[in-house]
């Protein structure tokens, strides 16, 4: 058996660059260097950690063997950071857009019980449900998935590629069912 | 090779995690799949490194680990995309077209009401006598994301597309 555990230095720098992610969107989040755009703040947070994965594995000297290990080490340090980009995204989406969190934080908010209209009125601190579904719909149009014509929304011809294959997803994730089909 | 022994344990994980989806009674089986994924890679570790001349631990976790978190966003997108539900909504009608109020008050209500009984199944909220009261395990849960959203300044960021005539209509 023959298993080589110890990181090479672009590795490991792909360590510290993920690790920088979310301290970078914190950076981002207050103070002089505010970047009020979600979405910009976490492009940027994700530029500046490949940045610095960059600037630490050019200052070494692996990389400079231009070798098969250290290709493979790059390529390995980039999924590294790209996963732990991606996560950061998933945790940022939820915590900030989040339809269930959203609904616990609106009811949280509640000192007693509440009936559904009034807590679907109340979801995202009186934003109401009607504008969620304003910000998603505009969200779908904005993909050109969808186009709307009057009152109508139709399915985009160009969508009917992109439809089949979440058809195809949602089958695989078993999903088909809850969906309707 | 040791790229290709993270990409041959993806390739199991991505014939397992249909069978997983299938077995599983809960609607949300996102906690399973992270842990067949687990168990998939220490098995697929273990294999790469006795059938492999050389195995690089990292490099084969990289490649697998990167594509198991696009396969657990993509089950997220599924599972609970009102986007994707909304297009669903449109495109499995037979014209593909839908009407707006239509698409609001027939669907886009039942999926956001979808979303409260997972509320309610996961113990995070309760119907009582007619109404909804919040548990203790969904208020901790609500004073963490109240948390992560100040330390983050994610107050204002409830929508993709919040915009100012929006607040001021509410």
């Amino acid at each position: 058996m023959a298993l080589v555990i110890t990181p090479s230095q672009i590795v490991a720098a792909s360590f510290v660059a993920s690790a920088s992610v979310p301290l970078f969107v914190l950076a981002l989040s207050r103070g002089p260097f505010l970047v009020r755009d979600l979405r910009k703040r976490f492009h940027l947070s994700s530029i500046l950690a490949f940045v610095l994965w960059a600037g630490i594995v050019l200052l070494g000297d692996e990389f400079w063997r231009l070798d098969a290990k250290a290709f493979g080490d790059v390529l390995a340090g980039a999924l590294i950071i790209l996963s732990a980009a991606l996560t950061m995204l998933i945790v940022l989406l939820l915590v900030a857009a989040g339809v269930s969190t959203t609904l616990l934080v609106s009811l949280s908010k509640n000192s007693g019980p509440v009936e559904l209209e009034s807590w679907l009125a109340d979801y995202g601190h009186g934003f109401g449900v009607e504008d969620l579904f304003r910000d998603r719909l505009n969200l779908l149009l904005g993909t050109r998935a969808a186009v709307i014509r009057q009152s109508t929304i139709q399915l985009a011809g160009r969508a009917r590629i992109p439809v089949t294959l979440l058809e195809v997803a949602m089958y695989y994730f078993n999903f088909s069912k809850l969906t309707g089909r | 090779m040791s790229l290709l022994v993270g990409l041959i344990s993806f390739a199991a994980l991505a014939v397992v995690v249909p069978v997983i989806a299938r077995i599983r009674q809960q609607r949300n089986a996102i906690v399973t799949i992270i842990a067949a994924a687990l168990v998939i890679h220490v098995a697929g570790t273990i294999a790469g490194a006795l059938l492999v001349a050389e195995l690089d631990y990292w490099q084969s976790a990289a490649l697998y680990w990167f594509a198991t978190v696009i396969l657990i966003y993509a089950y997220g997108t599924c599972y609970r995309s009102l986007s994707v539900q909304m297009l669903f909504a449109v495109s499995r009608n037979a014209s593909h077209a839908i009407d707006v109020q239509s698409l609001y008050d027939i669907h886009f209500r039942r999926f956001v009401q979808d979303r409260i009984v997972a509320l309610v199944e996961g113990g995070r909220a309760e119907f009582r006598e007619g109404r909804f009261v919040i548990t203790q395990a969904g208020r901790s849960d609500a004073a963490l994301i109240l948390w992560a959203r100040r330390v983050f300044d994610l107050e204002e960021s409830r929508l993709y597309f919040a915009k100012t005539e929006s607040r001021g209509e509410a």
